[in-house]
């Protein structure tokens, strides 16, 4: 997969894992004021972090251990927060102090999750269809 | 398409004469088939060199600018280079998996999902093999899917 399609890849998946995160905080939190800016403001998230984790990725299908690939993944998250709390106080999307960084650390981490699902879910897919094919093929011979 | 076999005298040498009102893909397999199924490779030992037939060959690995044959339990080094190697073996078993192996897809016990998004190659001889990403369609045409 080249990098554009991975990039598209996660920008598309990680917009719907930021609209499904914003859509179950405009439900958990009523009182919450929705800018008209909002749309532009989760497609403006989506685009840096995607380029972010496909970076990442280019780098990540590199590595050779799964204690290296667990420490990528730690280094990924950390950058993913430190990007979207920026954007949560330019936006105001957060009041800059514990409470606020939680609550964007803990969306992050949402959003990571779903991401990282739908991946694996595509993912396991493509091998299940791989172990179809072998096993037709290596069993006629 | 009839097919006639004639049995020789000893010591002749076997042939196969293909008669044909034009050449089409079935035909062109065919004749990879039976290259790549008889075609036996040289490798290095420290006692000389043997003859590997390609159905005793797990995958063909580049490592520090050489190239080794690696079945089931032993690894040989061979003179080809890997993209050598593609181009004799290709319309065969073999595909490439990443820019340092060609695996022989007969030998693929299962493919394996990995965490960062690649998938594993487990091996019948119970060795693994990363398979890049940029090579997945490779192995999935091959596979005709």
């Amino acid at each position: 997969m080249n990098f554009f399609k991975l990039f598209i890849n996660l920008f598309s998946t990680i917009t719907v894992g930021i609209s499904m995160v914003c859509a179950a905080i405009f439900l958990l939190v009523p009182e919450y004021e929705v800018s008209r800016y909002i749309l532009l403001q989760v497609l403006l998230a989506s685009f840096s972090t995607a380029l972010l984790t496909a970076v990442g990725i280019y780098f990540f299908a590199r590595l050779d251990s799964k204690l290296k690939a667990v420490i990528a993944c730690a280094v990924h998250y950390v950058l993913l927060c430190a990007v979207m709390i920026g954007f949560g106080i330019w936006f105001d999307w957060m009041n800059f102090n514990l409470e606020g960084i939680v609550m964007m650390t803990t969306s992050v981490a949402a959003v990571y999750l779903i991401t990282f699902l739908l991946n694996y879910i595509l993912i396991k897919k493509e091998a299940d269809d791989i172990n179809e094919a072998l096993k037709e093929r290596n069993g006629q011979k | 398409m009839r097919i006639i076999i004639e049995e020789l005298p000893d010591g002749e040498e076997e042939e196969i004469i293909i008669r044909t009102n034009g050449m089409d893909s079935d035909i062109m397999e065919l004749i990879y088939a039976v290259k790549a199924g008889r075609s036996r490779i040289t490798a290095f030992t420290q006692d000389g060199l043997i003859k590997l037939d390609s159905k005793e060959i797990f995958y063909f690995e580049s490592v520090d600018n050489k190239v080794y044959a690696c079945c089931e339990k032993s690894v040989y080094e061979v003179k080809e280079k890997l993209y050598e190697l593609e181009k004799i073996y290709e319309n065969t078993d073999f595909v490439r998996i990443s820019k340092a192996m060609i695996v022989n897809v007969s030998k693929i016990n299962k493919i394996v999902p990995m965490f960062n998004g690649r998938l594993e190659a487990a091996l019948t001889n119970g060795e693994k093999a990363v398979i890049s990403r940029q090579y997945v369609p490779e192995l999935k045409k091959k596979l005709g899917i």
